[in-house]
């Protein structure tokens, strides 16, 4: 039982995104404790500024996307530290996926710790970062060792980010439920993982890849089978399919709206990623053992979650089962992968990823505009006539909802066509036609959103000034340009109109909440205008243009299925 | 002993930490039948290795019990912070999130 590998500069270079990240993790906590801190009790005190940390957090983000692009031209190997992680073209790709979700999370949060006085910056961004590094661990694995490290990293960062807002009883709640359920998942996998090592001997994917290849004849035996069924509970949790998927309402309900955003994008990423490569790649060859159960969750989960979402009047719970039903049209990729058309169905899971990053960060990026410290803010009540409030983030909402919803020049329609043309492609026409379907039903609840913000309640803001939910109309009194100069740098914040201004007198529901609420600021929000603006661009643009680099993103997912 | 005991005392303990974290409804138990899950895993990884001669399932017991640390650590914390606020853990009366 002796094993010798010798680490080389390759095998660095391999991870050095990961590297990367974690470096800024530490600088990160050291700025923390070197900024100046404000307040009087050591308890509510954080560091004065709310701008360097997020701009230390951001400069690491930046880094790790400019290694990660390096790396696509630098010649290295395409796995590291003996078949660990992989480092290839398709995991890069991933990479990039992940980091600008979390860039753009971390672009979306100052504004909204201000405004809800969360004083933790320090830990705030570390974790945000350390979760980066977690989801980028468990993308890129090639192990199961590496899987399950790596789905631990992000987890354990984001039970702290969810119950992140510790006076906030439903952000506890979401923490609480999410650790449970999570660790309870877990467990599961792991277990698979013991069955599945105890099967074949070997926890590398490739080891396994060749062992299963060679002994299974095309079925596997019990004790795999068994590892299989343990292995896909968890990670149907972690993507939050059909019969696992009750966390996922709850917990991006009660966290806080950038985390929100961040993490409905990074764990489907990570998830789905690792998930593509245990079914898709390493048991390929007993695909007529798992594509049924992978097929029935696909179907229960775009039906499922398309018509558990008809019924919400809260939109961030709304987004929530839309993200389980896209969870579900992701599945369409996996279940393609096993179906003899391995590149496609994993390249269909890239490109559509990489198309519901931005629309879905957008979405949740303007809920956390709208998001106030009691968790209210975004009911459908009091969206009504957000259009004639606020134009900009109305126009944006009802834009990114439209996005979601597929319609045809937006991201939506080009990540949907690709995924639906690869089960067509993969001999699953069925799945084709539930998916068509259900988008159907599915733009039912965007449209209900978007109708409640542009056709109603123009009557009650026009009225004596008294709008039923908070700020009433644009501010009489701009930000005045000598305190706030950077404002004008950005022309979109001059439109900034009253978001979250006043409190509602009868919306408290927690009696923690209720000792006088700070005046809401609207400092810092620029940055959270540039994530939405980049968000646009990017729901915009990239419909139009990573279509002509199909061939590419394909090339990459035979990278990431070799 | 034949590995089968190893692996039957192993799904025994997982059954019932599943049945634990099923059945109870404070945090805290919930919790420890979830550790309890983690060592049966770790007891099978451990008698795997010694029976298939390979070092990997050693290498995931020290990552489990890392990571299982590392839990203790967050849900105690959770579970602290949300004591302090409502003064009750019963996750049944976690009901605030539905719909």
């Amino acid at each position: 039982m002796t094993f010798t590998y010798s680490v080389s500069p390759q095998d660095w270079l391999g991870i050095a995104p990961i590297v990367v990240l974690v470096l800024m993790v530490l600088l990160t906590m050291s700025v923390d404790l070197l900024l100046p801190h404000a307040g009087k009790r050591s308890k509510h005190s954080g560091p004065a500024n709310f701008a360097v940390l997020p701009i230390v957090a951001l400069v690491g983000v930046l880094l790790a996307l400019a290694v990660t692009i390096a790396l696509f031209f630098i010649e290295h190997p395409a796995s590291a530290f003996n078949n660990m992680i992989g480092s290839d073209n398709g995991t890069l790709y991933a990479y990039l996926i992940i980091l600008i979700a979390g860039g753009l999370g971390v672009l979306l949060s100052p504004a909204y710790l201000k405004r809800l006085n969360l004083v933790h910056q320090g830990e705030y961004y570390a974790l945000m970062l350390l979760a980066m590094t977690g989801m980028l661990l468990m993308a890129g694995a090639t192990n199961f060792a590496i899987v399950f490290v790596g789905l631990e990293i992000f987890s354990l960062a984001l039970y702290i980010l969810c119950s992140f807002i510790d006076q906030r009883p439903t952000s506890q709640e979401a923490g609480m439920k999410y650790f449970l359920l999570s660790s309870f998942a877990s467990a599961f996998l792991l277990y698979g993982i013991s069955l599945i090592y105890a099967a074949t001997g070997h926890t590398s994917f490739i080891d396994i890849q060749s062992f299963v290849a060679t002994h299974s004849h095309g079925h596997a035996p019990l004790l795999l089978l068994t590892g299989m069924a343990l292995l896909t509970v968890g990670f149907a949790f972690k993507v939050s399919a059909v019969p696992f998927q009750s966390w996922t309402p709850d917990v991006y309900q009660g966290a806080p709206a950038p985390v929100t955003a961040f993490m409905s994008i990074g764990t489907k990423v990570a998830a789905l990623l690792a998930f593509v490569r245990v079914f898709g790649f390493m048991l390929s060859s007993v695909q007529n053992d798992w594509m049924p159960v992978v097929w029935g969750i696909a179907v229960l989960t775009i039906v499922a979650g398309n018509l558990m979402a008809l019924g919400q009047s809260n939109i961030k719970r709304m987004l929530a089962y839309s993200s389980i039903a896209h969870g579900g049209y992701l599945l369409i990729g996996i279940v393609v992968s096993g179906a003899g058309q391995r590149h496609i169905g994993a390249s269909a899971i890239l490109f559509y990823l990489s198309c519901y990053l931005f629309m879905n960060i957008g979405a949740f990026g303007v809920i956390s505009l709208l998001e106030r410290r009691d968790n209210s803010g975004y009911e459908l009540a009091e969206l009504r006539g957000l259009w004639y409030r606020n134009p900009w983030l109305a126009g944006l909402l009802a834009f990114f909802l439209l996005a979601l919803a597929g319609f045809p020049p937006m991201v939506g329609f080009a990540g949907k066509y690709y995924l639906f043309y690869a089960a067509l492609v993969g001999g699953h026409p069925e799945l084709l036609i539930i998916g068509i379907l259900a988008s159907v039903l599915g733009i039912y609840y965007y449209l209900r959103f978007i109708a409640t913000m542009f056709m109603e309640g123009r009557e009650g803001i026009r009225g004596t000034g008294r709008g039923e939910s908070y700020g009433t109309a644009r501010p009489e009194v701009p930000v005045t340009p000598t305190r706030r100069p950077i404002r004008n740098a950005v022309p979109a914040a001059s439109s900034v109109t009253a978001v979250a201004e006043r409190p509602l007198p009868t919306k408290v529901t927690s009696p923690v909440i209720r000792t006088s609420e700070p005046e809401p600021t609207r400092e810092l929000e620029w940055m959270s205008w540039l994530a939405l603006g980049i968000a646009a661009l990017g729901t915009l643009v990239v419909g139009i243009i990573l279509p002509f680099w199909l061939p590419t993103i394909q090339q990459a997912a035979q990278q990431l299925m070799r | 002993m034949p590995l089968t005991a190893y692996l039957i005392v192993s799904a025994v303990i997982f059954t019932i930490g599943v049945i634990g974290v099923l059945i109870r409804r404070n945090p805290l138990i919930i919790f420890m039948s979830i550790e309890l899950m983690l060592n049966a895993v770790n007891l099978s990884f451990v008698a795997l290795s010694h029976f298939l001669d390979s070092v990997d399932g050693q290498m995931f017991v020290f990552l489990v019990l890392t990571v299982a640390a590392a839990e203790v650590v967050v849900g105690l914390a959770l579970i602290v912070s949300i004591f302090r606020t409502r003064h009750n853990i019963d996750v049944d009366e976690m009901n605030v999130l539905r719909g």
